[in-house]
C-alpha cells in the first residue's frame, strides 16, 4: 500500500481552501504552513503573469510531496522521520531533536520548525483549535499531537488522524474533503483499481523536481486550459506567413 | 598602568574564558525556555552561525593533532616543544564544535535517540560517531603529552621519562584522524544533491585544505601567544615549516573554491545564474573576503615565516577570520536559493517558503531570508570560544605547556 495524491491544476482555482483547512485542522501555529498555494511565475497570488495580452494564472498547491526516495528520512539522524507502513512520511515528535538537516536536504520548503512553542503561542493569541486526540503510529511513534513541543521540525501527515489501524481510511484527507474546485485526489498508487492509480495512468501528470530523484507520491495533472478548438485551429492562420512546417 | 605579570595574564584569561561561558550559557538557557525564535533562523534558512561556527571549530581542531603527528612521523625536533599545546588547542577546539553543534538542536533533551534509535544511513549521526571518536583522539594525545611531566613519570633522579616512542605510535592515528572529522563532518553538505552550492565531491577535500590552513594557524597563534620569545626563535624553523605547510593548503583552498564555482558557471541555467549572483553579488564582499585575507596570510607565511612572530600572528588571524567566513559562506547562498523552482514564461520563479513564526507588517512566505545572526546567536555563539579561551588558560595555569615554563 503506498498513498498517493493526485491535484487537477485545470480544475484548481487558487482558493486557498487546502492551505487554511490543514492549517485549521492540524492546530499549526502561527506562520506555519504545511500546505502552501501560489500563482504560478506570480509575485503576488491570484495576478497574472505575462505580456502583450497573453496573460494567464495557473496555480500551484504544494505540501509535503511523500517522496519514495525521501532525502528528509535519509538524512535524519536519529530515525525520527520514518516511512509508514502505508508508505507515508512521518515524524516522532518525541524522537525529533530538532537538528533541520530534513529542512535543508528537502527540496520543496514543506518542513516547518516550532520556533515557539505552539501551545503558549495559541494561549497568547486566545484560542485552541485542531483535532484534539494524539495519534501513534504502530502504538509508539507520535505523529500528531495538538500541541507539538517546541524545538522539532513538522509536516503533512497526508491526515495520519484519519487512518485507520489497519491503514485504510475512514475519512479522506481534510484538503482533499474541503477542496471546493473537486480537484484533489487521494488514494492507494498500488492498487491499479483506485481512481489515482487510474489518474496517473491515463492523464498527463508530472511531479515536482523530479530531477532531484526523490520520486514524489503527489502528482499533478497539467492544466491544460481547454479552448475552442476550432478557433484554436483558426487562430493558426500560417497560410498567410511563412509555415514552420508543411502540414 | 602596570603591566601584568605572565600568571597575572594567564588568570585574567581564565576568568575572560569563564565570564564568556556564563554569558553564553545564560544566552543558551534563555533560548531554551523562549524556543529558537529568539534566532534569526527560520524555515527557509535553517542553519546560521551555530552550524557555521561547528563547522569552523572542526576544522581548528584538526590543526593541532596534524602538528602533533607529524612532529612524532617526521621526527621534527623543533615542533615537539609545541605539541603539547597543539593537542590541548584541538582537544579545547573539538569540544567548541561540540557545543556548537548542541546550542542548533532544537530538542537536544532528545540527542540520546541518536544512540537508542540510530539512523545509519545518516551522514549526522556519523559525523556525531567520528566526533565521538575525535574527541578520545584528542584526550589520548594530551595525556601522552602531559604524561611525563606527572611526578609518576620520573625516575629516581627526576629526570623526565620519554614518551617519544607512545607518541609516535599513536600519531598513526592521530594523522588519519584529523582528516576523517572533516571529511565527515563535510559529507553532511556534499550528499545533499538538491542544493547546487553543497553537492560536490569536492568540499571534503577541500574542507581538509581548509582544515589545515585554519588548523595550523590557530596552532601557530596559540605558540606566538604563549611560547616565551626566546623559545619561539629557538624554534622558529619548525613554525617555519608549519607556515610553509598552512600557505600551501590556503593555495589548495583558494585553487579549490574556485574549481567548485566552474560547474555551476557551466551549466547556465537560470538556477546556477541565481546561485552566482547571490555568491558575487549579494554576498560578494564575504565571498571575496574568504578568498582574500587567506591569500594575504598566505604571501605573509611564504616571504614572513622567518620575518617574526607579529608577522606570523598577524596572518594566522587573517586565516582564521577568512576560513569562519568561508564557514558561513556555505550556508548563505545554499539556504537563499530555494530549490523548488519552476520555469515561468522563461522566467525561474521561486516557490516562497512560510517563515514559521509571524511578525505584524510582515511577509509569512519568503524567496528570501536576509539572515544575520540575532544578538541572542552572537551571545550564545560566544560559548564555544570562551570555552577555548578557559581551556587553554586553565592548562597554561596547571600544566607547564611548554619547556621556558615553570
Ligand atoms: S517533500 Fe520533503 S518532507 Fe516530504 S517526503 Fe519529500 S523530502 Fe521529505
Ligand atoms: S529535525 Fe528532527 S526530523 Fe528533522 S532530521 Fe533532525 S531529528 Fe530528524
Ligand atoms: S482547495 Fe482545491 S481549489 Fe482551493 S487551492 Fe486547494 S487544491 Fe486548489
Amino acid at each position: 500500500m503506498r498513498y498517493c495524491m493526485v491535484i487537477d491544476l485545470d480544475k484548481c482555482i487558487g482558493c486557498q481552501t487546502c492551505a487554511v483547512i490543514c492549517k485549521m485542522h492540524h492546530a499549526q501555529p502561527e506562520g506555519t504552513w504545511w500546505n502552501r498555494v501560489f500563482t504560478q511565475g506570480s509575485e503576488y497570488h491570484q495576478s497574472a503573469v505575462g505580456s502583450n495580452g497573453t496573460f494567464k494564472i495557473e496555480y500551484l498547491p504544494v505540501s509535503c510531496q511523500m517522496c519514495e526516495n525521501a532525502p528528509c528520512e535519509r538524512v535524519c539522524p536519529t530515525g525520527a522521520t520514518y516511512r509508514s507502513k502505508e508508505g507515508t512520511i512521518l515524524v516522532d515528535y518525541n524522537r525529533c531533536i530538532g537538528c533541520r538537516t530534513c529542512m535543508a536536504a528537502c527540496p520543496y520548503g514543506v518542513r516547518q520548525f516550532n520556533w515557539k512553542d505552539p501551545k503558549k503561542a495559541k494561549a497568547e493569541a486566545g484560542y485552541a483549535y485542531g483535532y484534539p486526540f494524539d495519534v501513534k503510529d504502530e502504538g509508539k511513534r507520535l505523529v500528531y499531537t495538538q500541541d507539538r513541543p517546541a524545538g522539532v521540525v513538522e509536516k503533512c501527515t497526508f491526515c495520519v488522524e484519519c487512518m485507520n489501524e489497519d491503514g485504510t481510511y475512514h475519512t479522506l484527507p481534510a484538503c482533499v474533503r474541503a477542496c471546493p474546485g473537486k480537484a484533489r485526489f487521494f488514494g492507494d498508487l498500488d492498487d491499479p483499481n483506485s481512481h489515482v492509480s487510474h489518474l496517473v495512468r491515463t492523464k498527463q501528470v508530472f511531479r515536482l523536481k523530479e530531477e532531484y530523484g526523490t520520486d514524489p507520491k503527489v502528482y499533478y495533472i497539467s492544466s491544460s486550459k481547454p479552448k475552442n478548438v476550432e478557433a484554436e485551429w483558426a487562430d493558426q492562420s500560417w497560410e498567410n506567413k511563412t509555415p514552420n512546417y508543411i502540414p | 598602568m602596570k603591566s601584568l605579570s605572565v600568571s597575572g595574564k594567564k588568570t585574567a584569561a581564565l576568568i575572560a574564558g569563564a565570564a564568556m561561558c556564563v554569558a553564553g550559557l545564560a544566552a543558551w538557557a534563555y533560548q531554551l525556555i523562549a524556543g529558537m525564535q529568539v534566532t534569526n533562523l527560520r524555515n527557509s534558512f535553517t542553519w546560521g552561525l551555530y552550524m557555521g561556527s561547528f563547522e569552523f571549530f572542526i576544522a581548528m581542531a584538526s590543526g593541532g593533532m596534524f602538528v602533533f603527528a607529524i612532529a612524532y612521523l617526521w621526527d621534527i625536533k623543533q615542533l615537539k616543544p609545541f605539541t603539547k599545546i597543539a593537542a590541548i588547542g584541538s582537544l579545547a577546539s573539538v569540544v567548541a564544535s561540540g557545543v556548537a553543534i548542541f546550542e542548533d538542536l532544537g530538542e537536544p533533551f532528545h540527542a540520546l535517540y541518536m544512540i537508542i534509535t540510530p539512523n545509519v544511513g545518516s551522514p549526522l549521526f556519523w559525523d556525531v560517531i567520528i566526533l565521538t571518536l575525535y574527541v578520545i583522539v584528542c584526550v589520548v594525545a594530551v595525556v601522552l603529552t602531559i604524561l611525563p611531566d606527572t611526578k609518576k613519570h620520573m625516575d629516581d633522579r627526576g629526570y623526565r621519562m620519554d614518551n617519544e616512542e607512545k607518541c609516535r605510535k599513536f600519531s598513526y592515528i592521530a594523522f588519519p584522524a584529523a582528516f576523517l572529522v572533516n571529511i565527515v563532518t563535510s559529507l553532511m553538505f556534499a550528499t545533499q544533491n538538491t542544493r547546487e552550492w553543497w553537492h560536490s565531491a569536492l568540499i571534503p577535500v577541500n574542507a581538509c585544505a581548509e582544515a589545515l590552513a585554519v588548523g595550523i594557524s590557530f596552532t601557530i597563534l596559540l605558540c606566538v601567544i604563549m611560547a616565551k620569545h626566546e623559545t619561539f626563535v629557538e624554534n622558529s624553523d619548525g613554525i617555519r615549516l608549519l607556515a610553509r605547510i598552512a600557505a600551501a593548503a590556503i593555495a589548495a583552498y583558494i585553487v579549490m573554491s574556485f574549481i567548485e564555482i566552474i560547474p555551476i558557471a557551466w551549466s547556465g541555467t537560470q538556477e546556477s545564474r541565481h546561485l552566482l549572483h547571490l555568491i558575487f553579488h549579494t554576498y560578494g564582499a564575504l565571498f571575496w573576503l574568504e578568498i582574500l585575507l587567506p591569500l594575504v596570510a598566505m604571501i605573509l607565511f611564504i616571504v614572513g615565516g622567518g620575518l617574526g612572530k607579529e608577522l606570523v600572528a598577524a596572518a594566522s588571524v587573517l586565516v582564521i577570520i577568512g576560513i569562519f567566513i568561508q564557514r558561513m559562506m556555505l550556508l548563505l547562498p545554499a539556504f537563499n536559493s530555494i530549490p523548488l523552482t519552476l520555469p515561468v514564461a522563461g522566467k525561474l520563479w521561486t516557490f516562497p517558503i512560510a517563515v514559521g513564526t509571524f511578525t505584524e507588517g510582515e511577509d509569512v512566505f519568503v524567496r528570501f531570508w536576509n539572515y544575520a545572526p540575532s544578538a541572542v546567536e552572537w551571545i550564545v555563539g560566544i560559548l564555544p570560544v570562551g570555552l577555548i579561551v578557559f581551556v587553554m588558560a586553565g592548562s597554561a595555569i596547571l600544566f607547564r605547556l611548554l619547556p621556558d615554563q615553570e
